[in-house]
């Protein structure tokens, strides 16, 4: 306890300069922006950041990141509610309760007891962070080359089974993203793999050309014209913020359940928020005395997916940092961001990098805090924001990304690599094939052929030992039970919860 | 078969192709090692083996069970946003970053419906002043502004 005490002052201590602060505001402001505008949503915001955050100290290149992502979850569910649009794809449950209690001229209490949720969320998610990631990393310690190979193929299958396309398709991207991780010179024996004999392709493909391509400029691409956002028709109501008491009521139980689903789905690899909000809100209808309002603007059905889905994003953090296994797209790009600093992630993060990891959480306290004071008397500025016509947007979006990898090596051809991989993502989504697990693959690969070059050396090239070891065994068997599940359909399986009556 | 199926088979037979072109690539040129001390080309080898697999898999699953079809790619944003990132290239070796940026908005807005070209000329102009006071500027990235490179 005093230890953690400890930890937390040296947290707080880090993140509590003016240009860590600063930063911290600059994320959680930029990702209320994201959130809140459907069609650009936080995966194409930490992406397009990437570059700047190259320029900052590994510290604050985490911090400004991090805001930006759970900055994100606050802002979403502002157009779920107000326009029945998602703003980012775990808002949608809200949009469920969020709409209707809208068209009932109660939008302003709804958007306000979002924001107290999403802060309910976060904290519990920040606490949970706090005292289960020492003692994960502490576990994980003890793992092998041959562990650490078992580990990360776990976390890539929870990629894949999370993609809903089917399982061969989505390990087909795994396997494409680990090649494409292969091109370049290989480290171990200074072999060119490849290359082709582009000399540009020697240090391999770069993390910012793939994110950029795949999930910027092929999301460009594809929504430019098919955006045709309606406005909101009538203007909003903002004359009743204040919820009533008997909305105050149906606060905390739902926010604290919803807080609890979304932190222990927050930590399984490839689960993240939408998964948590979406059981969590099953889950509070089937218990709720007023389960007959859900779906008709029940108060619960606002909380308990914002709770839910802002407990996940910071709990999505503890795998990431104590096992080196990114649980979703964008705790990839974070990963991708921290090896690119130069920082091994893994159970070593922890104990190497103590200002890195307890400055983290101290900012997403900080962080919560300035979203709630952000959200709350400024929600009329957000709405507003949605009537901004929204096309104008995106040749500023094809710049900023253009920009922000040429300025990472002003290399050009590094741009002419971007757009080739946005055709790639364009046909990947006209052919039904997810990215998601095509870039955690990418950024994972490198790291899995070492273990397991580094575990077949110690074994003398004897290939049992992944299922001679029981820590390897045991992962490995968790990793191919997931498969066997997936084969069981599992959207099918949450639908069916859903529909409880 | 008809003309959709066989669009939809495209996808997983390019799977294919590449996990082939892997395999043989990591064949061909690369050390594949020992088991022991395994070289460069044993993991892309038996990635790319079985990628092809997955991908022979995929293809046989669209056959038998035709999922939904692969939609009409949107061709005309597809060439603006693609004549756009080239624009940029192209300019920013030639003319220098700022007229680059110009051109990249311009390229954009021809997907964007009724903007009379004013509009689309303030746009492209007020962007590249942006990125002059913000990226130049400001954060002072050391790219030139106007002139080739």
């Amino acid at each position: 306890m005093m230890e953690l005490l400890g930890n937390l002052a040296l947290g707080f201590a880090a993140a509590t300069t003016l240009e860590m602060l600063t930063v911290c505001f600059v994320g959680v402001l930029l990702g209320t922006f994201v959130g809140v505008l459907p069609g650009i949503g936080p995966l194409a915001a930490v992406a397009m950041l990437l570059p700047v955050s190259f320029h900052l100290p590994p510290e604050a290149a985490l911090i400004l990141l991090a805001g930006v992502y759970y900055g994100a979850e606050y802002g979403g569910s502002t157009a779920s509610i107000l326009l029945n649009v998602p703003g980012t794809p775990s808002a949608s449950v809200t949009a469920l309760d969020g709409f209707p209690m809208a068209q009932k001229g109660r939008a302003g209490v709804a958007l306000v007891l979002t924001a107290i949720a999403s802060f309910v969320g976060g904290i519990v998610g920040v606490i949970v962070m706090a005292l289960l990631s020492p003692a994960l990393a502490g576990f994980a310690l003890q793992f092998g080359p041959a562990e650490y190979f078992a580990v990360m193929v776990l976390g890539l299958v929870a990629a894949t089974v999370v993609g809903g396309r089917g399982i061969v398709r989505g390990l087909a991207m795994v396997c494409l993203g680990l090649l494409l991780g292969t091109i370049g010179v290989d480290v171990n024996s200074g072999a060119t793999r490849f290359t082709g004999g582009i000399p540009d392709l020697r240090d391999g493909i770069g993390l910012v050309v793939v994110a950029m391509g795949l999930f910027g400029v092929s999301e460009v691409i594809a929504s430019i014209r098919g955006n045709t956002l309606q406005k909101a028709s009538q203007p909003f109501n903002f004359r009743s913020l204040m919820p009533k008491r008997d909305d105050w009521s149906r606060v905390p139980g739902p926010a604290l359940r919803g807080s609890a689903v979304g932190s222990f789905f927050g930590t399984l690899p490839g689960a993240g928020q939408t998964v948590a909000s979406f059981v969590g809100y099953a889950v509070e209808k089937r218990i709720s005395r007023n389960s007959d309002q859900f779906g008709h603007g029940a108060v619960e059905g606002v909380v308990v997916p914002e709770a839910a889905n802002n407990a996940a994003a910071q709990t999505a953090f503890i795998p990431t940092l104590t096992l080196g296994i990114p649980g979703s797209t964008t705790m990839a790009l974070m990963l991708g961001a921290l090896m690119i600093h130069g920082i091994t992630p893994g159970p070593r993060l922890i104990a190497d990098h103590p200002s890195l990891f307890w400055g983290l959480v101290a900012s997403f306290v900080i962080g919560n805090l300035m979203l709630l004071v952000l959200n709350i008397p400024l929600v009329g500025l957000w709405a507003r924001i949605l009537r901004v016509p929204h096309a104008m947007l995106y040749p500023s979006v094809a710049v900023l990304i253009c920009l922000g990898v040429y300025s990472l090596r002003l290399n050009l051809f590094d741009v002419w690599l971007t757009l080739g991989f946005g055709l790639l993502g364009y046909a990947m989504r006209l052919w039904r094939f997810e990215p998601a697990p095509l870039l955690i693959g990418f950024v994972l690969g490198p790291m899995i052929e070492e273990y397991f070059r580094r575990a077949m050396l110690l074994s003398r090239g004897d290939p049992m030992v992944f299922i001679e070891r029981p820590g390897s065994a045991t992962l490995l068997g968790i990793a191919l039970a997931l498969l066997v599940l997936a084969g069981l359909k599992p959207r099918r399986l949450l639908q069916r919860l859903l529909r409880t009556d | 078969m008809d003309r959709a199926r066989l669009t939809d088979a495209l996808g997983p037979l390019a799977l294919v192709a590449i996990g082939m072109a892997f395999a043989a690539g990591s064949w061909l040129t690369l050390d594949l090692g020992t088991l022991r001390r395994l070289g460069p080309g044993a993991l892309p080898l038996g990635l790319g083996l079985i990628l092809a697999i997955l991908g022979a898999v995929a293809l046989v699953q669209g056959l038998l069970q035709p999922a939904e079809r692969v939609p009409r790619p949107d061709l005309h944003a597809l060439v603006a946003v693609g004549v756009a990132i080239a624009t940029f290239s192209v300019l920013t070796e030639r003319l220098g970053l700022l007229p680059a940026v110009f051109g990249t908005v311009l390229a954009m807005t021809t997907v964007i419906g009724d903007l009379p070209w004013l509009g689309r000329t303030s746009l492209a102009l007020g962007v590249a002043i942006g990125v002059w006071a913000v990226f130049l500027l400001g954060l002072r990235l050391p790219i030139r502004a106007f002139g080739a490179g």
